[in-house]
């Protein structure tokens, strides 16, 4: 090859590579510099004692806890339901799907991952009015509706990490399990998804992620201001990326604006705790799959 | 000769439409080695895969014909006789490169038993040790068992591979070009295994090399663009020049 080619594509790489770690920087710079002076327990908890505001005893009218409490609950809730169905559709995308019903199948999934959030959302709350029609006329926006409306949302994460980490297996790690007579569920259960465990977890990450930051859809499926803490699934909730946003927008001066920031910083914080949990689950799952009877 | 342990008849395979064997007939005597040796595609890896089955873990797989393997004492067609899982155990299998799992050494004979076996905790240790040793990896790993497997040199995890198809008590052992990834020394150490191996199990490996073929092979089948050409006794092998000759012909 000749150098001067080579020489440009090395100093791209490296500058394409310096553009995202700065913007990184600057991005948590900014919100550590604007978020960390109001970080105390009354952005949290506002006048109410945190003892019982956590216990639930007495609610909270000026802080973000309830949000932090509902942007939790509404991740763990819409996991509970994408994560199992994401990952069995990747090994049946994978492992059992062939020909045209592969096809169509991953024409799907790819139509759903394009899908605009506000489209999810603007279907969760469709299906309130049509269930206030129908079958139920009770029926309304609430956390087990976003989340159900989240979980459609990661859904195509989960199930293309899982199906592509399974693919890309080496054909002699395939093998393995069949030529000691394992069965075809056996094989996929006991090699190749722990084999593939370390690409299927980053897709589970990345879906967290995506479940903690998404607005557009909560918005239309039951997030309010001032909800509280939610007592049951059918309650209305708060959450922080929405928290953010109406602290931004309607802010009247510059101590609602930095607790915007405060919020943001809060949210990352969470992000970034729940990443390294399921990283250390995944180690965990790793070790136990390597060195355990 | 002597009744046979495999033995196929008119089998033929293809992937998706095109013909890899064509008409195999061939028996296949017990406790002996026997090598089949050809040019690269001419369908030496998937005779052997035909006989546990493996070729139809691939898309586009169809196989006519018919192979029978003894399974105490009586010969057992491997299409309707057969479960698929206890076929594969019966006929244990060594691909080409060592295939660990990569988990620790101990791990990677008692995994295969605890998922196939419904065996105590002290007899899947039992069938660990005593597989080991066959292989004769025992000493050399007895210390250190709980050590991944990867840690250890090639020559012994493929001798590891073999240790865990033994492990599930087979009567065939099925090797692909077993050697081909090793240095000499190693490769020799294998060789003088499955020698003794032989004693107990029927062997059916492919191999490249000629010289492993007139070294340890109880009969060699000469595979060509999917065809058996010729098979090759042992006093056949040891006649000087003919293999060789044969082989020219073909390559």
């Amino acid at each position: 090859m000749n150098v001067r080619p080579e020489h440009a594509l090395t100093f791209f790489s490296w500058l394409a590579a310096g553009i995202v770690m700065t913007a990184v920087f600057i991005l948590i710079g900014y919100l550590l510099i604007k978020g960390l002076p109001i970080m105390s327990p009354a952005l949290f908890f506002g006048d109410t004692p945190w003892r019982a505001a956590v216990m639930g005893i007495e609610p909270v009218f000026d802080g973000i806890y309830p949000a932090v409490a509902g942007t939790f609950i509404l991740i763990a809730c819409s996991s509970f339901i994408a994560i199992p169905v994401g990952v069995f559709c990747g090994i049946y995308l994978a492992e059992y799907a062939r020909g045209p019903l592969k096809n169509i199948f991953s024409f799907m999934v790819d139509l759903l991952s394009g899908m605009p959030s506000i489209v999810m959302g603007l279907f969760g709350f469709a299906l309130i009015l049509l269930m206030r029609r129908t079958l139920y006329a009770q029926a309304n926006t609430s956390i087990l509706l976003s989340s159900a409306c989240i979980a459609l949302l990661i859904l195509p994460y989960l199930i293309r990490m899982t199906q592509v980490a399974l693919e890309s297996l080496p054909e002699s790690t395939r093998l393995l399990g069949p030529s000691l007579g394992y069965t075809r569920w056996q094989n996929i259960w006991h090699v190749l998804l722990p084999a593939s465990s370390t690409a299927t977890f980053s897709g589970i990450i990345l879906s967290i992620g995506r479940a903690a930051e998404d607005t557009a859809v909560i918005m239309l499926t039951g997030v309010v201001a001032n909800a509280g803490i939610p007592r049951a699934l059918s309650d209305k909730f708060e959450a922080l990326p929405f928290s953010i946003f109406y602290l931004t927008a309607e802010h009247r001066d510059e101590l609602e604006l930095q607790r915007a920031f405060g919020s943001a910083l809060v949210l990352l914080t969470l992000t970034a705790t729940l990443f390294l949990i399921s990283y250390c689950i995944q180690r965990r799952f790793k070790r136990r799959w390597e060195l355990g009877e | 000769m002597q009744t046979p342990v495999i033995s196929m008849a008119n089998l033929s395979v293809a992937f998706f439409g095109r013909t890899v064997l064509n008409g195999i007939d061939l028996e296949i005597p017990g406790n002996s080695i026997t090598i089949i040796i050809g040019p690269s595609g001419s369908g030496k890896t998937t005779l052997l895969r035909a006989v546990n089955r493996l070729n139809e873990e691939f898309a586009g797989c169809s196989s006519s014909g018919t192979i029978w393997i003894e399974v105490s004492g009586t010969m057992a067609d491997i299409y309707a006789d057969l479960h698929l899982s206890k076929l594969r155990r019966v006929a244990g299998m060594v691909f080409q490169s060592p295939n660990v799992f990569p988990l620790s050494i101990r791990k990677n004979l008692l995994a295969p038993l605890k998922v196939m076996h419904s065996l105590s905790r002290s007899q899947r240790h039992e069938r660990m040790e005593q597989a080991l040793k066959e292989a004769e990896l025992w000493d050399e790993v007895r210390d250190r068992l709980d050590d991944s497997a990867l840690t250890l040199s090639g020559g012994q995890q493929q001798r590891l591979c073999l240790a865990r198809a033994l492990a599930l008590s087979p009567r065939i052992l099925l090797l692909d070009e077993p050697t081909a990834s090793l240095d000499v020394r190693s490769a020799a150490k294998i060789e003088e295994l499955l020698m003794k191996l032989k004693e107990r199990y029927t062997i059916l490996a492919v191999s490249h090399s000629i010289r492993q073929v007139k070294h340890i092979a109880d009969r060699a089948v000469i595979l060509s663009a999917g065809q058996m050409i010729k098979t090759l006794e042992r006093r056949e092998l040891e006649t000087p020049g003919l293999l060789e000759g044969l082989v020219d012909e073909i390559f």
